[in-house]
């Protein structure tokens, strides 16, 4: 270990680092892309079936010649591997393909859905993160208080309750009993800021509570192992600010857990939250892929589950880099394997 | 520590003001007001629905397909309220069954102001039957269509096809001089895609917030609509889309080929502002199909004793919550006038089993479950749809219904797609629950023949010669009294045979805002948004 602290070391070691996580990450990244080809192809069901409604697909199939040209139109007419090969090709040319049920490029589709995705999850999910963070952190800490145990107890209510039934509680309440937000839609181009934002309230707050309760829970865990540790009762008598020794020993120790659930939670962000985007009706990325799924949308499917996976690798990658850059117990984890 | 506390209490409080700052205007601003003050200049009628379109391409999206055949565009035929095709734009004569004269019967023009002519019928017809996957199966036996001027078209097929008819009710007419250049329909984004000749003038879709408009088409041939402006409010679920309807955001709710589910009747009654149109189900709510190519389910003995084993009155009361009735052992609903009377089902479990025993399904082992006559244990499979709930509640008392005389059933859940795989293409399963829509109904030879001939989609997989041949010779009858014999001879034969069982007849159901609107038509095929509705309409 005391080699550490030779800076060519260092560099060997940070180099070492790097290398294993991308081969690492590379191989998940390839894996990814070939489960998102084959899994769709392994799900019963016929992809033509969307093509012609249920009434007419059974006369459809009995006449071969038809078949075989929709078969030919779509791609689905040539070996697997074949498909597998032109697939990754069109991928690394940024090329995502044609939606069967669309009718449209893939790549309009994602550009059209992604920001009213984000639009929903993004506000909701940074500030449970921050707020979710805070409150873990300070219920994790002399947990045997009584107002900690009644809020631990209530965020694990609200973690325990679907997110789509809360989300139909909340149309309920706000929207049908107080009339005071719409009861479903996301906001367009031609709303005023108001309506738009209106529309916006309901699924903020079903995320931002959610999600908050979640990294709460997580978080009070993480502070409840960190409050155990030796160095906890050192720095307790030296008399630092509760602030202050709630950031610098107890925060700052468990970020990189808190990094990796940050990275995910973010990640998630670009697929949408299916059942929410339900509820409330809105056209996001989640119910995009639940309509190619139901569908067998192939392209579609796999360019939406490929796009997901790899901003949640991508993400994940980061937390990884930024958890090694701040924490030196992962240092020399990472490096003793060497 | 306090510190902390003030922080997290400040960020709530700006949280609750920004919510109540932002919420609070939200009531002066909502979709209902806004809609109430547009009245005041224009008639606006809003709808809910759960079929969410996609992409505003009609040839490419289904419910696209079914929106510009409500509002932008006109059929050739249409369906009256017995169930026939009559002429909608088009009259049709035929000698032969092969060889069809249509004749434009109405003198109206496009959006854009050109007039509609013979020309447009033929292209029409030829054009869907090249591009459109699914004209490609009603327009199979089409060989020719030509205009002979600018009123009548001769269409020619290649063998007699009297469900040629049924075609024209599907088909919206398209304008050539817009299409005619356009070689892939389903991809089409021109600004003149949805230019039809329907009663409406179509106003654009904004996918976001899930709202389509149509405006009224001043110079259409029955004259202007009695509404200005139509928005369609697309919702993902019927929950959603009936608070809407009881805060008042959307006057009605459509489902096409079907109503509400009835579980949310009473809560709908409870809003003295809610109105319901009641009417009967051309289609069959839900039967049991069974797989008439496997063993045992190609015994018609075991078919019959399987259907006095169920308790058709639970299936009403549970699955319906009473709007609903006992079906005949006929299987075509009583609401169509080719109906004939044949006796009620009814439960009769000692019967069934003295049924089963006869064919030798019996338990030889005493476990309480019959085995194959061979000894071997039986296990009954019924493939339920996942994404319908009703679906799987009827299968469970099905089972339930079945378990009481012996026989092990376990049910085999599947979306639509691997359902409509299995059951039209595959054919690997016994039995299946399923409902029929008005429009399987009277496609192929009609008295829901579609779903059991196993040339066709065939759910019963219906090999039968004799069912077979009656079919055949409907599709080639002209003559209507004939055509009415052989649906009775079918219903005989659905009687004698148990291919199916009917489960219960239901009813459609169609909730409304009494307050907002009157006037509104049900139309066998297009529900409330069938032509008719837009000349009785009132917006209040």
């Amino acid at each position: 270990m005391e080699g550490l602290n030779d800076p060519a070391m260092r560099a060997s070691l940070n180099t070492s680092f790097f290398i294993r996580k991308f081969v690492r990450y590379f191989t998940l990244v390839f894996t990814i892309i070939f489960l998102n080809f084959a899994m769709p192809r392994l799900m019963p069901g016929d992809p033509l079936l969307f093509l012609f409604g249920e009434e007419v697909y059974g006369a459809a199939i009995r006449n071969p010649e038809l078949i075989q040209s929709l078969s030919a139109k779509y791609g689905l007419n040539k070996p697997i591997f074949d498909q597998f090969i032109i697939y990754l090709g069109n991928l690394f040319r940024g090329d995502l393909g044609y939606s069967f049920s669309y009718g449209r490029p893939i790549a309009e589709i994602i550009a059209e859905r992604v920001p009213l995705t984000l639009l929903m999850t993004l506000p909701p999910t940074l500030l449970s993160l921050v707020t979710g963070a805070m409150l873990g952190l300070h219920l994790g800490f002399n947990p045997e208080r009584a107002h900690k145990k009644a809020i631990s107890s209530l965020l694990m209510v609200l973690y325990s309750v679907p997110p789509y039934w809360m989300a139909i509680v909340a149309i309920l309440v706000f929207s049908l009993w107080f009339n005071l937000t719409p009861i479903g839609g996301a906001p367009s181009p031609g709303m005023s800021i108001i309506t738009g934002v209106s529309h916006m309230i309901l699924p903020f707050s079903v995320i931002a509570l959610f999600n908050a309760a979640y990294v709460a829970i997580i978080m009070r865990g993480l502070t409840l192992e960190i409050a155990e540790e030796p160095f906890i009762i050192t720095a307790k008598s030296k008399g630092l600010s509760y602030i202050k020794f709630k950031i610098r020993h107890l925060f700052i120790p468990s970020l990189a857990p808190f990094l990796s659930i940050a990275a995910i939670e973010l990640g998630f962000t670009f697929s949408g939250a299916l059942l929410v985007e339900i509820a409330f009706s809105w056209p996001g990325m989640g119910y995009t892929m639940w309509q190619a799924v139901v569908e067998r949308d192939y392209p579609l499917l796999q360019a939406t589950f490929t796009m997901t996976a790899l901003i949640v690798v991508l993400a994940n990658a980061l937390a990884d880099l930024a958890s090694y850059a701040i924490d030196p117990r992962i240092r020399l984890r990472e490096n003793g394997r060497n | 520590m306090k510190k902390t506390y003030l922080l997290i209490s400040a960020g709530i409080i700006i949280v609750a003001i920004v919510g109540v700052m932002v919420s609070a205007p939200t009531g002066f601003f909502n979709p209902n007001q806004t809609t109430q003050q547009t009245q005041n200049v224009t008639r606006t009628l809003t709808i809910g629905t759960v079929n969410v379109v996609k992409t505003d391409n009609y040839v490419k999206d289904y419910y696209m397909g079914i929106f510009s055949a409500c509002f932008i565009l006109d059929p050739l035929a249409r369906v009256d309220a017995s169930g026939n095709i009559v002429p909608y734009l088009v009259n049709w004569t035929t000698s032969d069954s092969k060889v069809w004269r249509l004749t434009l019967i109405v003198d109206t023009k496009w959006h854009d102001g050109q007039r509609v002519t013979a020309e447009d019928v033929a292209f029409t017809i030829m054009y869907l039957k090249q591009k459109d996957p699914n004209y490609a199966t009603h327009f199979q036996f089409v060989q020719s269509a030509s205009a002979l001027d600018n009123r009548t078209v001769e269409v020619t097929l290649s063998k007699e096809w009297n469900s040629f008819v049924v075609g024209l009710a599907a088909t919206r007419l398209m304008p050539k001089h817009i299409w005619s250049s356009v070689a892939e329909p389903a991809s089409y984004t021109g600004n003149d895609r949805n230019v039809g000749c329907g009663p409406f003038v179509y106003g654009g879709f904004d996918a976001a917030s899930g709202t389509m408009t149509f405006l009224s088409n001043k110079d259409y041939w029955r004259g202007p609509p009695n509404v200005d402006k139509v928005i369609l409010k697309m919702y993902t679920t019927t929950d959603a889309m009936l608070m809407a309807l009881k805060k008042g955001d959307i006057a009605a709710t459509y489902a096409y080929a079907k109503g509400i589910d009835p579980i949310y009747v009473p809560s709908l009654l409870e809003d003295k502002n809610v109105t319901m149109i009641i009417l009967p189900n051309f289609g069959v709510d839900n039967s049991l199909w069974f797989n008439c190519m496997r063993y045992p389910y190609n015994m018609t003995e075991f078919r019959i004793a399987i259907s006095y084993a169920l308790e058709y009155s639970d299936y009403v009361n549970y699955i319906s919550a009473g709007y609903a009735k006992t079906p005949t052992r006929g299987w075509i609903p009583d609401c169509w006038d080719y109906y004939v009377p044949k006796p009620k089902l009814m439960k009769n479990a000692s019967y069934a089993g003295e049924i089963l025993s006869s064919i030798g399904f019996l338990d030889r082992n005493g476990d309480g479950w019959r085995e194959y006559p061979n000894g071997t244990d039986f296990n009954m499979r019924i493939l339920a749809r996942s994404d319908i709930s009703e679906s799987l509640k009827l299968a469970e008392l099905v089972k339930r219904d079945l378990e009481k005389i012996g026989i092990r059933t376990q049910i085999v859940t599947a979306d639509v797609s691997t359902f409509q795989t299995i059951t039209q293409n595959t054919k690997d399963f016994d039995s299946a629950i399923s409902r029929t829509t008005f429009w399987g109904m009277i496609m192929y030879a009609g008295a829901g023949t579609l779903y059991f001939d196993n040339r066709n989609m065939g759910w019963a997989n219906v090999g039968d010669p004799v069912y077979h041949s009656v079919v055949d010779e409907i599709i080639k009858t002209a003559n209507q009294t004939r055509v009415r014999e052989l649906y009775a001879k079918l219903q005989d034969l659905y009687a004698e045979n148990m291919y199916a069982i009917p489960l219960y007849w239901g009813k459609i159901i169609q909730p409304y805002r009494s307050d907002l609107v009157s006037g509104l038509v049900y139309d066998t095929m297009y529900g409330i948004l069938g032509k008719d509705t837009w000349f009785s309409v009132v917006v209040k």
